[in-house]
């Protein structure tokens, strides 16, 4: 064996230590960086060259700089992700559509309970103009607070709806940087921080949609959402939202327009959206619209039974739902005329019978709507309110802190720990160091020979 | 396990996050009072809460509804004692005056002071509570005891008036009306005739005792009220003078003058037959009055002229006479005539009550025979209300009646008071000494009402405390549940903010130190 590979073997070390520093330096660098994964080099031995009949080592070399990565955590981080982004799309426009039904102070159970305690006092004065005119407002205050929910709920809707296509361009950006790094991981055949990046990039996408995701043999990643390919290794396809003849957005893919049915998928912001559209806005409208409807129905079959203090009868004290649909949003009071109140059972009784006034106040205790009272009913759907929001919210904090349980366990592998670092430095920094000296000492041996 | 510095800010974050949160809802708690402070906080309890809620609205209106009835039922109490304690001054003075030392003019004067008392007991019946007339059933918009009008065919029963294309006279059914139902008629008539859609308003003002006819808002035709007319016989009726009154639409004519109210007798074919032999050879043979309305000395009159027409000889006159005072018709068979008997009991006569007579009785020339019963007129107050209970709801499925209609208390009391005051006038001593009785009878009535009308306070006021009772009951339940529990959220905030200042303390030396601190 010669001095010379003295030489190459220090010089072996010192690169490995340079390197290793690097690396180091590196994931201090960017121990903030979200999606960074801390990068580790191997070493490796060189091959032994036989000398004298024994086998001598040549020195070190880097076998490859990895990430720490653990693609079963990551498959769940994305999942979760998923959730989150459902969830808290949900219980961002739930706590909005809380507030519409905010009873602690004063609202559509009060105006309703108000409603029937007007028809309440009409009975108790049927002669009286005063009270008549006050059953008028009240009944004007039902119908316009049924009227303003229903519009609340609906611009909800819309807002929602007409968020859906802004979101589906987000949603293409991603997919298309995705196929940008795809690439690059081909042309730097795998580089940790390509990946990091694109798994970051695949990590954004699955807030938006929950996806299904596997790797090629060099790396590239196909993306699957709701059995279509977002991403292939080679190409990629966008989605677009497509507006329905009731102007509501469906999303669909780009090229073949057929419809990705993300509301049938697990999580996402979309289909939270789409959720919040179609079920649950919906529900809270259709559930309104039937109070509305048998309030209207059913004050009206009494009403239009009695007598006003005119002495004429047959008529409608609400404008007559025509369906069940659209109900609430246009429930009007048919009558101005305090007089045309129709207070009494009988044309030959005026003023004094309050029988039908009595009978419509009487409805308020019975069950009309679906086996319930009027109350009980709307009780119920602002018990659902509270119910779907809190869980909503209950929902988005528990995945909240799942997926920081699960970016734990995933720092466990990939964060970044300073004192680790710190502990490399001195440690690369001592090997630099004795690598130097082997160098130094190398050079005195050459030098000995060399004066002899 | 391997903690990465990201993680370990992270989750500093995290708690210290999750601290002021919980600081910020406590804080929100006490700050509001309430515990629930959106549906999301609690939706079980949010359900319960406004199911409470919906409960005080209720029991804060039946609180209301039993006030009111309470006022009303007071009221009616009150009206009702006020009439027994004048039914008392009634029999006091029935009693004294049915001393057989009184003369006839003492009586007379004495009845001036029993129309005076029958007066009280009128108005007090015609008592109101707000604008409701608390005495008339569900007729609670006049009074429920009003004088009456008449209207006389061809005396008094036409209107002409122009429409807008000439004069048209119309003709009221003849009868005793109140003020009310002449309203109605008078209205029915105009709009039956006037040969358009138009529509008219007749009311009628009880404080100044004054018809108001109105020509309706939106009508085409302005009318003309020919009350100068001389087909216009019921001007004076309804107090208008003979001066046309031209009413455009939407104005109306008030009468010049308050009406003057009037009994009589309401004539129909079923009443107005009697059989008589007047001597002229027929035999017993019917003598038939005219179906209409009529003043007392209409009707009079009315039999004088049937009475000579049926016996057919011209020197045979009878002449007919109402005491107005003392109720009773006398027939006079004038001097020359042949004997005359008058059949009361004939089968064919049906105008005895009518009249008076229930015993047949024969005339000689020059004789008088008096009605032995007396003749009952149109009751001076008529009762115009209905039987209605008025019904309220003062608790759950608890309804109070607040009302006792008036014919059953007052009716008998004043009849009695009528019967009185003509025995009075009469000077009958019978008459007076029926009157202790039916007086006695009235006042019976007016007890009966009382009790009654305690009866019925009584249940409203057991309602109202039980109604009371619920509401603080109920208002309990509902701070319960939505009420902050002040010392429980001030605890809360406490403890929280001692772990705060922990978790600074120990996160500033966590975080600020590493091992590169110490590399020289």
């Amino acid at each position: 064996m010669s001095l010379s590979a003295l030489f190459d073997i220090g010089k072996s070390a010192l690169i490995s230590s340079q390197a290793a520093l690097s690396v180091t330096a590196n994931n201090v660098a960017n121990v903030n960086t979200p999606g960074y994964s801390r990068q580790d080099v191997k070493l490796g031995s060189m091959a032994p060259q036989l000398v004298g009949g024994e086998w001598i080592g040549r020195g070190v070399n880097i076998v490859a700089i990895e990430r720490n990565y653990n693609a079963f955590i990551d498959t769940q981080i994305n999942n979760e992700t998923s959730s989150q982004g459902m969830y808290d799309s949900k219980s961002s426009v739930l706590s909005q559509v809380e507030d519409i039904f905010n009873e602690t102070q004063y609202g559509l159970s009060g105006a309703m309970q108000d409603f029937f305690n007007a028809w309440n006092e009409v009975a108790a004065n049927p002669e009286e103009r005063a009270q008549r005119v006050t059953l008028l407002e009240s009944s004007g205050a039902l119908a316009s607070r049924f009227q303003s929910m229903n519009t609340r709920l609906l611009d909800l809707q819309q807002n929602i709806n007409r968020e859906i296509p802004v979101v589906v361009n987000d949603v293409n950006k991603i997919i298309k940087s995705i196929y940008d790094l795809n690439l690059q991981v081909t042309v730097t055949g795998g580089a940790s921080d390509t990946l990091d990046q694109r798994d970051q990039m695949i990590n954004r996408l699955a807030e938006y949609v929950s996806l299904n995701k596997f790797e090629d043999s060099i790396g590239r990643v196909t993306v699957i959402v709701e059995g279509k390919n977002l991403i292939e290794p080679n190409t990629y396809n966008t989605i677009s939202a497509q507006a329905g003849t009731d102007g509501m957005y469906d999303v669909v893919m780009s090229d073949t327009g057929e419809t990705l049915n993300l509301q049938n998928s697990s999580g996402g912001i979309i289909k939270g959206m789409l959720d919040l559209r179609d079920v649950e806005l919906q529900n809270y409208r259709d559930n309104l619209d039937t109070l509305a409807y048998n309030l209207a129905v059913e004050v009206n079959t009494v009403h239009s039974g009695g007598y006003a203090l005119d002495e004429t009868t047959g008529r409608n004290f609400f404008t007559p739902p025509t369906t069940v649909t659209g109900a609430a949003g246009s429930l009007t009071v048919a009558i101005s005329d305090p007089n045309l109140v129709a207070a009494s059972s009988s044309p030959n009784e005026l003023p004094g019978n309050n029988l039908q006034a009595q009978a419509i106040s009487d409805l308020q205790s019975q069950a009309l709507v679906s086996g319930s009272t009027f109350s009980d009913y709307y009780r119920s759907l602002v018990s659902q309110v509270g119910i779907d929001t809190a869980s909503a919210s209950r929902e988005l904090g528990s995945s909240q802190s799942v997926l920081f349980q699960l970016k734990g366990k995933r720092d466990e592998f990939a964060g970044v720990s300073l004192d680790e670092e710190a502990v490399n430095i001195v440690r690369f920094q001592r090997s630099y160091e004795a690598a130097a000296k082997i160098i130094k000492v190398t050079e005195d041996l050459f030098n000995t020979i060399i004066n002899m | 396990m391997r903690i990465s510095n990201n993680i370990m800010y992270e989750k500093f974050l995290l708690n210290i996050r999750s601290n002021v949160n919980s600081i910020y809802r406590e804080q929100e708690k006490v700050g509001s009072g309430k515990r629930i402070n959106r549906l999301s906080d609690d939706p079980v309890g949010n359900y319960k809460a406004m199911d409470l809620r919906d409960r005080i609205r209720l029991i804060e209106q039946y609180q209301k509804n039993a006030n009111e009835s309470e006022t009303i039922l007071t009221a009616s109490e009150t009206a009702v004692s006020g009439a027994q304690e004048t039914a008392g001054r009634a029999s006091d003075l029935v009693l004294q005056y049915a001393n057989g030392t009184w003369t006839a003019e003492d009586r007379l004067n004495g009845a001036k002071e029993i129309q005076e008392i029958r007066n009280e007991i009128v108005n007090l019946a015609n008592k109101k509570v707000g604008s409701r007339y608390i005495f008339g059933g569900y007729l609670t918009d006049a009074p429920p005891y009003t004088e009456t009008l008449l209207i006389r065919t061809g005396v008094n029963d036409q209107i002409v008036f122009d429409a807008g294309s000439g004069d048209i006279t119309v003709t009221l059914q003849p009868g005793v009306y109140t003020p009310e139902q002449l309203n109605q008629e008078v209205k029915t008539r105009l709009e039956a005739a006037n040969g358009s859609a138009d529509t008219y308003a007749v009311s009628f003002n009880y404080s100044t005792d004054k018809f108001e006819i109105s020509n309706n808002t939106g009508n085409a035709n302005s009318i003309i009220l020919r009350w100068s007319d001389a087909g216009s016989t019921a001007a004076s009726t309804l107090g208008f003078d003979a001066v046309d009154d031209s009413v455009p639409a939407g104005s109306s004519a008030v009468a010049d003058n308050a009406v003057t109210f009037e009994r009589g007798f309401v004539v129909t074919t079923s009443n107005n037959v009697f059989m008589a032999d007047l001597g002229d050879g027929d035999g017993i043979a019917a003598v038939t009055l005219t179906a209409n309305t009529y003043t007392p000395t209409e009707l009079a009159a009315e039999i004088k002229t049937q009475l000579e027409a049926e016996d057919g000889d011209a020197g045979n006159t009878y002449s007919v006479t109402y005491n107005s005072t003392s109720q009773i018709f006398n027939i006079t068979n004038d001097a020359g005539n042949n004997a005359v008997t008058f059949a009361w009991t004939n089968a064919g006569t049906t105008a005895g009550s009518l009249l008076g007579f229930s015993t047949d009785v024969t005339l000689n020339e020059g004789e008088t025979a008096q009605s032995d019963t007396l003749v009952e007129l149109s009751s001076r107050y008529v009762y115009q209300g209905d039987s209605g209970n008025i019904e309220i709801e003062v608790a759950n499925g608890v309804s109070a009646t607040i009302n006792i209609p008036g014919d059953s208390v007052f009716d008998p009391i004043l009849t009695a008071m009528d019967g009185f005051i003509a025995s009075m006038n009469g000077n009958n001593i019978t008459g007076i000494n029926d009157s202790i009785n039916n007086i006695r009878n009235g006042d019976q009535a007016l007890l009966d009402a009382r009790a009654t009308i305690g009866a019925r306070l009584n249940r409203i006021e057991q309602e109202g405390i039980r109604m009371d009772e619920e509401f603080v009951v109920v208002k309990a339940s509902l701070s319960n549940i939505e009420d902050t529990d002040i010392v429980a959220s001030v605890v809360e905030i406490s403890k929280r903010e001692a772990s705060m200042e922990a978790l600074r303390m120990t996160g500033f030396q966590m975080l600020s130190k590493s091992l590169f601190d110490f590399l020289r």
